[in-house]
């Protein structure tokens, strides 16, 4: 097991995450989507004879908490506790991992409360319900297309045996990573950690049918609708698969993201909200920066903007062909020298705290995503020419190709849709 | 200027209090690992000191702040910021309130500083881009209005106060924002933007003697504004409980939110009161998430105080909410919310529910101290809320010298028979 560490002086609080690569929520299988966050819920509701309540009682009152992090290719067993009580609180951590109960009567009890709070959290977000139809759009039904907490039949489906069998799972795959943030030293946690950390005996998972898999991408435009009726603004997701982390051309990748829609002084931000009034906001990014899609391969370059839906008529179509401009004709020196400035600048925050320091080692060791030192990154962007930007847009954009997912009143956007340039499908998704 | 104070904040932090004769305070909080600053402007002014016709003016105002002034074009102070490697650039208002704030390197504070004094008090507030970023807030209420939750609050704050401004939402009504005009915006800015309503907080690594008089050169010519106003007597106290009912057409689930009157921020009780909302559901094994979440009522419960973290400075609320699953209806949780605090009233607060509070209280609020702006929100916060910068590291370090027993007399006092708020959201029958 590799450890990894950070000190925050002056904080008593040591967080642990046991990292353990190679699974996560894209090796559910189907029709199972939400089996891994059900067994993670599940894993810290009682362990070696102590009840949910007998478990999470001892440790709530030594200040120390047990949680999950679920990513699409991995897991995260954490811990977090006053540094004063750390022994003690790993104690019931370890007892956790190699004595979970997986008691029936809590399965079913956090299995109506997860298929409810998702239910919930959809109702809450139509920014989520629209996103969602457009990752699933993307990746045409691939694992990498739903989110982390699954599906509600998935979580409806999975039976507590299946989750039992699943969690040896979660250690048979890659090397296992500590990551720690602590004000304690690194001997300290190495010493009191690290050596009473084992882990119990891990299961290799079926290889899965999706492994290397490319999502084919529609000749020309497509748009899915999203009907609902009576919505004040609509949600509008353009996008199409562009480029991973580990492109060699990423620093330029991160101008044209900066350049186009990341902040306030970004294309669209100025000219759909700043000069028009249509929208509170408009953005974009590469999901493979998000970290909601594996780093190291190459993802969606999305486009979102939410207008009053009295000025989708005039947003959507200067939404695409905004995007169509910055393919075609690049970006100017002058945004060029600008975005540049930003990102040099900006740079000593990647690094301003030990969450984050801590946050970048854990990408190098389960991405081989490596940042570079402030003068190795402004050296690559000081090199970057508009000639350079323009070759990237061009061999990785296609918005001739983009996949766009309009939420809101289907009388009002088909028409709108149909309009669009390019435009070779115009179907109906029903949310369920 | 004077140098007010000297404080070492949670013995770690070094803090410097100055003042200028025109009213304008300042705190410089030295962050030793820190590599960059936080930079945070709290105005004295909140949507509390609109008139009755123009609620969300203040709001409106705040976007106002990043448009032009007699020197920057509009745009200039965005690209500015980003330019020089600002992240983060945004700003809040709440109730009494508005703050800005924006993390940039230390090497650009001179820049920050000249940006944030020259449009505290040179805005230039053109008929044309207040009407570009009507747009822009009208999108942003819009947004607010697809959402749920925003329906539950605005209810709840309707319910809660009668006289007093935090009845209104902070965003204001569309028929008043539609109308905001250049002689609206130029009056609020006039009336409430000036250095002596305002407080500056820089935390991070920098040079303490050369920020100083960065910041002597630049605010220290303004001329004073108007004094603030005085804050709006609270309401008398519920005379009877108090019910209301709304629904959602995009729901499914109900909620409730179960409330009583308490008193502001700084009086002697509110360390004891924070205590028993974590006694009630600080962590799994607390008695309401037990009887809500364990017994398959809901999905979520919280209890809080709503002052100063809700920037409430006035007289405030104290809060039970519960998202409920599917099928069951809100009585039943108001019904287990009583069941419980008749359980502590009869009984006392058992002592491992106090431990697990204070601890759990003390690991979140350690774990909430990671970033120079928290810091700097910690200090500027409660410098306008109630004229103390160290009022949060007080109520921290009251909450260690709180009893049982104290809690048990809040309990008495605030819950005995004390007439209730109830707020109900349910499904709107027939939507979907």
């Amino acid at each position: 097991m590799r450890l990894i560490h950070q000190r925050t002086p002056g904080v008593p609080v040591t967080s642990l995450s046991l990292l353990l690569p190679g699974t996560g929520a894209c090796r559910d299988p189907e029709p199972r989507q939400g089996l891994t966050r059900l067994l993670l819920r599940l894993l810290f509701t009682g362990a070696g004879g102590l009840s949910n309540t007998e478990l999470n009682g001892r440790l709530e009152r030594l200040g120390a908490t047990m949680g999950h992090g679920l990513g699409s290719d991995h897991v995260a067993l954490r811990l977090t506790t006053l540094s004063d009580n750390l022994d003690a609180a790993l104690e019931l951590f370890l007892l956790t991992l190699h004595e979970p109960a997986f008691a029936e009567e809590e399965y079913h009890r956090l299995q109506a409360e997860l298929v409810s709070g998702w239910r919930t959290e959809r109702e809450e977000s139509k920014q989520l319900r629209a996103y969602e139809v457009y990752a699933r759009t993307l990746y045409r039904g691939a694992p990498t297309g739903y989110q982390a907490d699954g599906l509600e039949a998935g979580l409806r489906a999975t039976t507590v045996a299946e989750a039992r069998a699943h969690y040896p799972r979660l250690f048979g795959q890659g090397e296992p990573i500590l990551a720690v943030l602590s004000d304690l030293s690194r001997e300290e946690v190495a010493r009191r950690v690290g050596e009473r950390l084992k882990l119990p005996p891990g299961e290799p998972l079926p290889p899965s049918p999706w492994e290397g898999f490319a999502p084919e991408e529609p000749p020309q435009r497509r748009v899915v609708i999203v009907p609902e009726a009576g919505t004040n603004t609509d949600e509008i997701f353009c996008g199409a698969f562009s480029a991973g982390e580990t492109d060699p051309d990423w620093h330029i990748h991160r101008l044209i993201a900066l350049i186009f829609g990341g902040d306030m002084n970004s294309r669209l931000f100025r000219i759909i909200r700043g000069e028009n009034g249509f929208s509170y906001g408009a953005s974009c990014w590469y999901e493979a920066g998000q970290g909601r899609r594996p780093r190291n391969r190459v993802g969606p370059f999305s486009l979102y903007t939410f207008p009053s839906a009295e000025h989708t008529a005039r947003a959507l179509p200067l939404l695409v062909s905004l995007y169509e401009e910055l393919v075609a004709g690049g970006v100017t020196p002058e945004e060029l020298e600008q975005a540049r400035s930003a990102l040099a600048n900006s740079h000593p925050f990647l690094r301003d705290t030990p969450q984050k320091l801590l946050g970048l080692e854990i990408e190098e060791a389960l991405y081989g995503v490596v940042t570079d030192d402030e003068a190795t990154f402004r050296a690559k962007l000081e090199a970057v020419t508009p000639a350079d930007v323009a070759r990237v847009l061009r061999a990785t954009h296609h918005p001739e190709r983009a996949t766009l997912v309009l939420l809101g009143d289907p009388a009002r956007l088909e028409p709108l849709a149909a309009a669009l340039p390019g435009v070779g499908q115009v179907e109906r998704v029903v949310y369920p | 200027m004077e140098l007010l104070q000297e404080h070492t904040l949670l013995g770690q932090y070094p803090v410097r209090h100055y003042r200028w004769p025109n009213g304008l305070q300042a705190f410089l909080l030295h962050n030793p690992i820190s590599p960059v600053a936080a930079y945070l402007t709290h105005y004295r002014v909140g949507s509390s000191a609109e008139a009755d016709h123009e609620r969300g003016l203040a709001h409106f105002f705040e976007h106002m702040m990043f448009r032009e002034t007699a020197r920057l074009r509009d745009g200039d102070f965005d690209r500015i910021v980003a330019e020089c490697g600002g992240v983060g650039l945004n700003a809040f208002t709440s109730y009494d309130t508005t703050a800005y704030h924006v993390n940039v390197p230390a090497a650009a504070l001179e820049r920050i500083i000249a940006l944030e004094s020259d449009r505290m008090v040179n805005l230039r507030l053109s008929p044309d881009l207040i009407d570009k970023e009507r747009g822009a807030v009208l999108g942003e209420m819009h947004m607010y209005q697809d959402m749920p939750s925003e329906q539950l609050w605005n209810t709840l704050m309707a319910a809660a106060f009668d006289a007093h401004p935090y009845r209104h939402p902070v965003i204001g009504y569309v028929e008043q924002v539609s109308a905001f005009s250049q002689a609206d915006c130029t009056r609020f800015y006039e009336a409430h933007y000036a250095p002596n309503r305002a407080v500056v907080v820089v935390a991070g690594g920098f040079d303490e003697a050369a920020v100083l008089a960065l910041l002597d050169a630049a605010y220290g010519p303004l001329a004073p504004g108007a004094p603030a106003v005085a804050p709006v007597p609270p309401d008398p106290p519920w005379s009877a409980a108090r019910r209301s009912e709304v629904f959602h057409g995009k729901i499914s689930t109900e909620n409730l939110v179960l409330g009583v009157r308490t008193p502001g921020m700084t009086h002697p009780d509110l360390p004891a009161l924070h205590l028993l909302a974590g006694v009630l559901t600080a962590g799994r094994t607390a008695p309401l998430y037990q009887r809500i979440v364990l017994d398959g009522l809901g999905t979520h419960v919280s209890a809080q105080v709503m002052d100063v973290d809700f920037q409430l400075a006035s007289p405030g609320l104290f809060t039970c909410e519960v998202s409920l699953q599917h099928g069951v209806g809100a009585e039943r949780a108001e019904a287990a919310i009583e069941g419980v605090l008749a359980d502590l009233l009869a009984g006392g607060i058992p002592p491992a529910d106090f431990e697990r509070a204070r601890n759990q209280m003390r690991l979140g609020f350690f774990s909430g101290l990671r970033t120079n702006m928290s810091l700097a929100r910690m200090v500027g916060g409660t410098a306008v809320a109630c004229d103390d910068p160290w009022f949060a590291e007080a109520e921290f370090e009251a909450l260690s010298r709180v009893t049982p027993e104290q809690v048990h007399e809040v309990l008495e006092r605030y819950f005995g028979s004390a007439p209730r708020l109830v707020v109900t959201q349910r499904p709107q029958a027939g939507a979907s």
